[in-house]
C-alpha cells in the first residue's frame, strides 16, 4: 500500500467517523493489551470462533462464492498477513469497517462488540505477521541503499567528485523504483542479480578512476585565443592598405596548438559555425564570443573545435577554460559545454557542462574534470580515428529559439543573446584524481616487507568508512585474503588492492543498512544512528564528523543529535535529500518524459515541426523547483504549510521567464515574491501540475487523484479494469455529452461503482482548471474580455466546500482546522521516507508525539525533521 | 530454513556451469552431433489494439491477414494468429504486464508490476534449461527496471535491461573480459560476508539476505560462464549497423530502438547466448518509451482510452491511430521474424526452432478487457508447431460494428482455453513440463503438427 495511510484516512471523513474509528481502535488496543477477546485455541481458534461467523454474517453475501464485489472474497480460511497482498486487502477491509463504509448502506451494521473482537484478532494477526517479516510492528526490514544512495556513497568513499561531468552514474544501474512509494521502502525493495552485476561493473570502473593502474599518457595542450588569433591577423594588419585590398582576409578559423613540451604533434584549433562562420565581431581581443548554439540536441554547429593527435583513454581529462559571460537582460546565462565528436558516426557526445557567471570583463578559470574510465562512448571508433575531436559550445537554453529560415528572420528579427566568452583553453590528462585530503586517503601498498601491514591498515580504515562502523578483525582478514589471493596469482599491488576494495564496495554490509535486532526493541547504536541520519539528510554515507560523534557515543544524546540535524540541513548536501524526497513525493521524474514539443512558451516557427531543443533544461528546472522550495523551508525553518500556501517562489532565471516574472538573473534558485497566479508552493509549480496532468488535456481525474493521494495522503485503489472513461460514458449517453466537464463529473460521481472513490476524487479535479497541462495560466477571459465560465471550486474529502483555488490552498494550510489537512499527511509521508518503510498502526502514537514536538517549535520544516530524527521509531530498532 | 543447501561450488556445478563453447560453434564443428536447441521469445505490447480490425475473420489456413497485419504477409505461412485467447479468472486491466506471462489467477490486476506474483513462463523455462547458456534468460524492455513481464520463482519482478549498448556489450563480452578472474575472488569474499551477515541478522531479515545471496550466485554463475566463453571464437559484428544509441522516448527514434532491440535478440539467439528472451516493449500505464510513432506524438495509451471502444464511425481518428500503431508493430515483428529466418541453422533456419509469442495483455484498450487477446505465435515448426493459420478458441467471433453481440465478452465454455494453456504448450515444446501452470488445463494439441 502506498505510503501506508491507514486509519486516519477514515479520520478525514468527518467528525462522526472520527469518533467511531477512535472508539473502535481504543477497544481493539484494549482487547489486545488486556489479553481478552482471543481466548482458547490461539489465533486459529479465534478465527474459527469469532471472525468466520462475523464474515459469514456481514461480508460473504457480497464477497463470497456468489458475488466477488471489488474482486474480494472473505469466505476462505484465516488470512496470511505476511503476504503483502492479503495484508493490503485486510487492512483496507478493516479501515472500511472502522469508518462505517462497510457493510454498505441497507445492510445491518455490526455491533461495537463484534467489531472489537474482529479487530483484536486482526491486530494480533498483523503483529504476528510483522514479527515474522520485519521483527515486529513499527520495525523495519533490512533496508538496501537505493541506487542513488549507493552511487553517492561510493563516490564519497573513493573521494570522487565530478560536478561538471554530464553523465549521472545512477543511470548505469537498473532503474530502482517502487510502485507508488519511496525507493527506500525496505518492505518493497528487492535485490536482483542485475542490480548486483551492474553495481560491480560500475564499482570496478570507479576504482579505475580513483586508483589509476596504468601509466597515463602525457597530454597537455594550451591555447590562448587572443594570442593565437592575433598571430593570424597581425601579418595582414601589418600590410599597407593597398595590399590588403588585393588579398583575401586571413582565415581566422584555424590555428595550430602545440603540446606543452612540443614533443607531440601539434593539435588544431578551429572555429566552426553554420552556415557562414562565426561573425567577425565575435572574434575579439578578449577571446572568442559564442552565441547560444541553435542546435543543442545533436551536433553543435556554432562552436570551437579542437583536434588532438592522440587519444587518452584513462585518467582524468582536465579542462581549464578561462571564460566569462556577456549578459543580455532577460536572456539566460551562458553554459559552457564540452564533448567528444565521433567523426565516423557524425555524432556528438556531451561530457561536461558548466554555467558561466563571471563577467566577460573579468573571466575566470573553470576547472572541469572528466573521468575517462567512466566515459561510455564508442571507443572502438575513436581508436580507429586515432585522434580526439572535441567541441566547446554555448549550450544555454533558448527560451525563444532563433529563427532558422530567412523568411522567419524577416518576420521576427533575431533577439540579441547572452554571449559566452572563451579566452583560453588548456586540455590535459591528470595523472591521479584529487582524493580529498580530509578523507582517509588510501595508499597502494608497496611490494616488500611492509606490504602486508600497509594493506591491512589501508583496508581497515576503508572498511570502517564503508561499513559505517568499527569492523572486526575477521572482517579485515577476509578482505585482506582477497588482496593476498590476488597477489599470489601474480596481480600487481594496485590490482590486488582494487579487487579487495571492490569486494568491500559490493558487500552486503555496504549495500544494506544492517541493524541487528534483539527480540525487544532497543536503541540504535550510535553508528546505526549516524547512518540513518546521513542517508536521510545527505543521501550518502556518514561524513567524518558523524563518524567521530558515533565513535565517542555522543551522537546518541538528543542535544548532539539535534545539533547535527541543524548542521546537516544547512549543508549543501541537504539539497540531495530535498530532491530525492520531492521527486518521489510529487512524481516529478515523469516530467522529463512528457512530450517536449508541447512546452513552447511563445509561438515559434520552424515549418510546423516540433522544436525540442530548448525545453530540456527547462524541464530539469521544473523538477528542481520543488526541492529548492523544500530547502528554503528547511534552511529557514519555515512552516510546512508554505509548501501549499507560500507567498513566494524559489526560482531561477529560466523559470522566471517561463512564469513571466521580471528581474531574476542567473541560473541559481532564489526566493522571489510570488505573483498572484503562483501563490501556493508546490501547488502552483509547473512541475507538479505537469506531473499531475500526465500530458492529457482533459485531466480532471488525474489531477484529482494526484491531489488526493500526494497532497492529502489518501490512497485511492486502482480503478477496476472495466471502468469507463468519462468520454466513453459521454458517448453512450447523449445527455452526458451535452454537459460541461464539471456537470459531467458530477454525474460520474453518481454512477454506481465509481462513486465510492470518485466522490472524493472528482470534487478536487477542477482546482487546477486555470492552468494548462504544463502549468501555464489559462486565460480566464475571452479575447473580448468576457469571463470564461468555470470555477476552481470543489469539496475536500472531509466535506468542506471551497469556492476557488485560493480557498482550497487556504483550507489546506488552515491552522485552526481540527486536522492539519496538509501538514498531517505530509508528516506521514516524510516519516515513512525517513524510516524507510511504510507506516503501520504502531506508528500512530509516534506521529502524535512528532506533531507535538514540531508544534512546540513553530511547526517549521526543520523542527519537523528534527522531531522525526529524535522520535522513537527513528532512533530505535 | 535455508533455500541454499548446496555449497557454493556445488551450486555452480549444479547450475551446469560446465558449458564450454556456445552451441553454434560446437555444432558447426561437428555437424549433426546434436540438434539445434529450442528457443522462445516473448514480446509484449501493452494496451491492446484496434479490435475492429486486428483479428482475421475466417478460421483455418485460408484466412486473410487484416490491414494492420499486412506487413506480415511475407511470413504468413510461419505464424498463427489467435482469436478468443484469454485469461479466465485473473483480473485484467492495469495488471496486464504482471499477467501476460504468468496467467496468475490470484492476481488482483492492480497497477504496475511489483506485486507478489507467480513465476512467469519464461523464467520457468529459464530455470529448467537456462543453465546451458551464458544467460539463463535475457530480460529486456525499453523502460528498464521493474517495467518487466518476467517474474522469478518468488514472484518478484525480474528487472529488465533497457540500454541497448549495455545489452550489446553483455552479449559480446566487451565489458570487463579482463576482470573476470578478479570478479571470481571478489564474489567469493562477498558470498562469505553475506553468510556472516545472515547469521548476525537472525531470522527476520533472512529473506532479504537470501535474495542478495541469490544475486551473488547469479553474478558468480555469469562470471564462470563468461570465463568459459571468453576465448570462444566470436562472430564479427559490425557495431555501426546497430543503432545502439537510439532513444526510445523520441518518436523519431522509436523504429530504430525497437528494431535494434530485435537485432540484439537475434544476435543473442544466434550466438546461443540464451534460449529464453522476454521483451517488454513498454509500460502499460501512462506516458513512457516507444509510445510515439515516428510520425509524431500520438499518445498511444490516451488514444486507446479515447476510442471508448466505440464503433469506428464514432471515433475514426482514434481508431486510425491505433491501427497505425498496430501496423507499425506488425512491421517490427515481420522484420524480426525475417531476420530469424535468414539465419541458417542445421537443416533449417533459426526461426524453425524459435517459438515467438507476440501480442498484448489487453484487447479493447478503453475498457482494458482481457478476453480475445491479440496474439501471434510464430516459428518453432521444428518444435512441433503447425503454422500458417488463424486459430479460433472459445467460439470467439470477430468483432463487427454492426453486430453488438460480437463485442460482448463470450460466456466461458466449460472447457475454456486460456492463454496459460498456450504458455504451457510453448514450455512443453521447449521440453519443460508445465502442468498446472497459471490457469492452464491442457496442452493445445491443435496447435501442433
Amino acid at each position: 500500500m502506498p505510503f501506508g495511510p491507514t486509519i486516519v484516512e477514515g479520520l478525514l471523513q468527518g467528525a462522526v467517523v472520527v469518533c467511531q474509528a477512535a472508539v473502535v481502535w481504543c477497544l481493539a488496543a484494549g482487547a489486545v493489551g488486556g489479553e481478552s477477546g482471543l481466548g482458547e485455541g490461539g489465533l486459529g481458534g479465534t478465527y474459527a470462533r469469532v471472525v468466520k461467523p462475523f464474515l459469514a454474517t456481514h461480508c460473504v453475501s457480497c464477497h463470497g462464492p456468489e458475488q466477488q464485489k471489488g474482486d474480494k472474497r472473505f469466505d476462505g480460511g484465516p488470512p496470511d498477513l505476511t503476504d503483502p497482498k492479503q495484508a493490503a486487502t485486510w487492512t483496507s477491509a478493516q479501515r472500511m469497517m472502522a469508518s462505517g463504509e462497510m457493510p454498505p448502506e441497507g445492510k445491518p451494521s455490526p455491533s461495537a462488540d463484534e467489531l472489537r473482537d474482529v479487530f483484536a484478532y486482526l491486530q494480533a494477526e498483523s503483529e504476528r505477521a510483522a514479527t515474522i517479516t520485519r521483527g515486529g510492528i513499527g520495525r523495519r526490514s533490512l533496508r538496501r541503499l537505493t541506487a542513488r544512495e549507493y552511487v553517492n556513497s561510493v563516490q564519497d568513499l573513493l573521494g570522487l567528485s565530478f560536478p561538471a561531468f554530464s553523465d549521472d552514474l545512477v543511470d548505469r544501474l537498473p532503474i530502482d523504483q517502487v510502485v507508488d512509494g519511496f525507493a527506500n521502502d525496505s518492505d518493497a525493495q528487492s535485490t536482483q542479480p542485475l542490480l548486483l552485476q551492474r553495481s560491480l561493473e560500475l564499482v570496478e570502473r570507479m576504482l579505475d578512476v580513483a586508483i589509476p593502474s596504468e601509466a597515463v599518457t602525457p597530454f597537455r595542450f594550451v591555447t590562448d585565443l587572443p594570442t593565437q588569433l592575433a598571430a593570424l591577423r597581425e601579418p595582414w594588419d601589418a600590410l599597407p592598405e593597398s595590399e590588403r585590398a588585393k588579398r583575401k582576409k586571413p582565415d581566422m578559423s584555424k590555428w595550430v596548438v602545440n603540446s606543452d613540451d612540443k614533443s607531440e604533434k601539434p593539435a588544431q584549433g578551429m572555429l566552426k559555425s553554420h552556415p557562414k562562420g562565426i561573425p567577425e565581431q565575435q572574434i575579439t581581443k578578449e577571446g572568442v564570443y559564442l552565441s547560444p548554439n541553435p542546435n543543442i540536441r545533436d551536433m553543435p554547429l556554432d562552436c570551437l573545435e579542437m583536434i588532438f593527435p592522440l587519444l587518452p583513454e584513462h585518467g582524468v581529462l582536465r579542462l581549464r577554460v578561462v571564460a566569462g559571460a556577456k549578459l543580455v537582460p532577460g536572456d539566460s546565462t551562458p553554459v559552457l559545454r564540452f564533448g567528444f565528436v565521433v567523426t565516423s558516426l557524425y555524432s556528438f557526445q556531451p561530457l561536461a557542462q558548466v554555467t558561466i557567471t563571471a563577467p566577460a570583463e573579468a573571466p575566470t578559470e573553470q576547472i572541469i574534470d572528466i573521468p575517462l574510465d567512466l566515459v561510455d562512448t564508442v571507443w572502438s571508433q575513436l581508436r580507429a580515428q586515432k585522434s580526439l575531436h572535441v567541441r566547446f559550445d554555448n549550450s544555454a537554453d533558448l527560451l525563444v529559439p532563433p529563427p532558422r529560415l530567412a523568411k522567419d528572420a524577416a518576420k521576427n528579427p533575431p533577439v540579441p543573446r547572452s554571449q559566452l566568452l572563451i579566452r583560453s583553453i588548456s586540455v590535459e590528462v591528470a595523472k591521479a584524481t584529487t582524493w580529498p585530503e580530509s578523507t582517509d586517503r588510501i595508499v597502494v601498498p608497496t611490494a616488500g616487507p611492509e606490504e602486508s601491514a600497509q594493506a591491512r591498515s589501508g583496508l581497515s580504515r576503508f572498511l570502517f568508512r564503508a561499513f559505517r562502523r568499527p569492523v572486526t578483525t575477521a572482517e579485515v582478514e577476509s578482505y585482506l585474503a582477497v588482496y593476498g589471493a590476488e597477489r599470489k596469482r601474480g596481480a600487481s599491488t594496485t590490482t590486488a588492492l582494487k579487487s579487495a576494495l571492490a569486494a568491500i564496495l559490493i558487500s552486503p554490509q555496504m549495500l544494506f543498512l544492517a541493524e541487528p535486532k534483539q527480540a525487544a526493541r532497543t536503541r540504535l547504536t550510535p553508528f546505526e544512528l549516524a547512518s540513518r541520519l546521513s542517508y536521510l539528510l545527505c543521501n550518502t554515507t556518514p561524513d567524518d564528523e558523524l563518524l567521530r560523534l558515533a565513535a565517542d557515543g555522543s551522537l546518541a544524546t538528543p542535544a548532539v543529535l539535534r545539533q547535527q540535524v541543524a548542521r546537516l540541513v544547512t549543508d549543501p548536501r541537504a539539497l540531495s535529500f530535498c530532491t530525492d524526497f520531492a521527486r518521489q513525493w510529487l512524481n516529478l521524474a515523469e516530467v522529463m518524459h512528457l512530450k517536449a514539443a508541447i512546452v513552447k512558451p511563445g509561438s515559434t516557427s520552424s515549418g510546423g515541426q516540433a522544436i525540442e531543443f530548448f525545453e530540456h533544461q527547462l524541464k530539469r528546472d521544473f523538477i528542481a523547483e520543488a526541492p529548492h522550495l523544500l530547502r528554503e523551508l528547511l534552511t529557514n525553518n519555515l512552516p510546512v504549510e508554505h509548501l501549499v500556501a507560500s507567498d513566494f517562489v524559489v526560482i531561477n532565471e529560466r523559470l522566471a521567464a517561463y512564469y513571466g516574472i521580471d528581474g531574476v538573473v542567473g541560473p541559481h534558485f532564489r526566493r522571489v515574491a510570488a505573483p498572484p497566479e503562483r501563490m501556493g508552493g508546490v501547488l502552483t509549480q509547473a512541475g507538479s501540475i505537469a506531473a499531475a496532468s500526465h500530458g492529457h488535456m482533459r485531466s480532471e481525474i488525474k489531477r484529482g487523484v494526484f491531489l488526493i493521494e500526494r497532497i492529502l495522503g489518501i490512497d485511492i485503489p486502482t480503478p477496476p479494469g472495466n471502468a469507463k472513461p468519462l468520454d466513453v460514458q459521454a458517448l453512450e449517453n447523449d445527455k452526458l455529452r451535452k454537459l460541461t466537464p464539471r456537470q459531467h463529473l458530477q454525474q460520474h460521481v453518481s454512477i454506481s461503482t465509481c462513486g465510492v472513490c470518485h466522490a472524493r476524487i472528482d470534487p478536487l479535479g477542477f482546482v487546477w482548471d486555470n492552468y494548462d497541462l504544463y502549468g501555464r495560466p489559462i486565460p480566464t477571459t475571452t479575447k473580448d474580455g468576457k469571463p470564461i465560465a468555470g470555477s476552481t471550486g470543489g469539496r475536500l474529502p472531509d466535506k468542506t466546500d471551497f469556492s476557488d483555488f485560493a480557498e482550497f490552498r487556504r483550507l489546506l494550510a488552515d491552522p485552526s482546522a481540527a486536522q492539519r489537512r496538509f501538514a498531517e499527511p505530509f508528516t506521514r509521508r516524510l516519516l515513512s521516507y525517513a524510516l524507510g518503510r511504510g507506516l503501520d498502526h504502531g506508528d500512530e502514537a509516534h506521529l502524535a508525539a512528532i506533531a507535538k514536538a514540531a508544534a512546540q517549535e513553530g511547526n517549521g520544516l526543520r523542527a519537523l525533521v528534527t522531531a522525526i530524527v529524535l522520535s522513537e521509531p527513528f532512533t530505535s530498532k | 530454513m535455508s533455500r541454499f543447501p548446496l555449497s557454493r561450488r556445488g551450486f555452480l556445478r549444479a547450475a551446469g556451469i560446465t558449458l564450454a563453447l556456445p552451441w553454434l560453434e560446437a555444432f558447426d564443428g561437428a555437424k549433426g552431433a546434436a540438434p539445434p536447441p529450442a528457443r522462445c521469445v516473448f514480446t509484449f505490447v501493452p494496451n491492446g489494439v484496434n479490435m475492429w480490425e486486428w483479428h482475421p475473420t475466417a478460421a483455418g489456413a485460408d484466412y486473410e491477414l487484416t490491414p494492420p497485419l499486412k506487413a506480415l504477409s511475407a511470413v504468413r505461412e510461419r505464424l498463427t494468429v489467435f482469436s478468443g485467447m484469454r485469461h479466465l479468472k485473473c483480473a485484467g486491466g492495469h495488471g496486464e504486464m504482471a499477467l501476460w506471462l504468468t496467467g496468475n489467477p490470484e492476481h488482483g490486476g492492480e497497477k504496475g508490476a511489483v506485486r507478489p506474483n507467480t513465476q512467469s513462463i519464461d523464467q520457468r523455462i529459464a530455470s529448467a534449461i537456462g543453465g546451458a547458456t551464458r544467460f539463463p534468460s535475457l530480460v529486456v524492455g525499453s523502460m528498464g527496471g521493474i517495467i518487466t513481464i518476467s517474474f522469478n520463482q518468488d514472484g518478484k519482478p525480474v528487472m529488465s535491461e533497457h540500454n541497448l549498448t549495455t545489452i550489446f556489450n553483455d552479449l559480446m563480452g566487451l565489458d570487463g573480459a579482463g576482470r573476470l578472474a578478479h570478479r571470481a575472488s571478489i564474489l567469493d569474499a562477498v558470498a562469505g560476508q553475506a553468510a556472516t551477515l545472515r547469521r548476525d541478522l537472525g531470522r527476520t531479515d533472512e529473506r532479504k539476505v537470501d535474495e542478495f545471496l541469490d544475486s551473488v550466485r547469479s553474478v558468480e554463475r555469469r562470471v564462470q560462464s563468461d570465463l568459459a566463453w571468453k576465448d570462444a571464437p566470436k562472430p564479427t559484428i559490425d557495431r555501426d549497423q546497430l543503432a545502439l544509441s537510439s532513444d526510445p522516448y523520441k518518436g523519431k527514434e522509436s523504429t530504430a530502438y525497437a528494431d535494434t532491440m530485435f537485432d540484439l535478440i537475434v544476435l543473442a539467439l544466434r550466438m546461443d547466448q540464451t534460449r529464453v528472451v522476454s521483451f517488454c516493449t513498454t509500460c502499460s500505464e501512462g506516458p513512457g518509451a516507444l509510445k510515439d510513432l515516428p510520425g509524431g506524438p500520438r499518445n498511444w495509451h490516451g488514444t486507446g482510452h479515447g476510442t471508448g471502444d466505440e464503433t469506428p464511425d464514432k471515433k475514426p481518428k482514434e481508431f486510425a491511430v491505433l491501427s497505425e500503431y498496430d501496423a507499425w508493430w506488425a512491421e517490427r515483428l515481420a522484420r524480426f521474424l525475417g531476420k530469424l529466418g535468414e539465419v541458417n541453422e542445421g537443416d533449417g533456419d533459426l526461426l524453425h526452432r524459435t517459438a515467438v509469442l507476440f501480442g498484448s495483455g489487453m484487447s479493447w484498450p478503453a475498457s482494458h478487457r482481457n478476453d480475445n487477446l491479440p496474439l501471434i505465435l510464430a516459428g518453432g515448426e521444428r518444435l512441433g508447431f503447425k503454422q500458417g493459420r488463424h486459430v479460433v478458441f472459445n467460439g470467439q467471433p470477430k468483432p463487427v460494428p454492426t453486430n453488438p453481440d460480437t463485442v460482448k465478452i463470450a460466456p466461458l465454455p466449460k472447457d475454456a482455453v486460456s492463454m496459460s494453456c498456450l504458455l504451457r504448450t510453448i514450455a512443453e515444446r521447449m521440453g519443460v513440463p508445465a502442468e498446472g501452470f497459471g490457469e492452464s488445463r491442457r496442452v493445445l494439441s491443435e496447435l501442433l503438427a
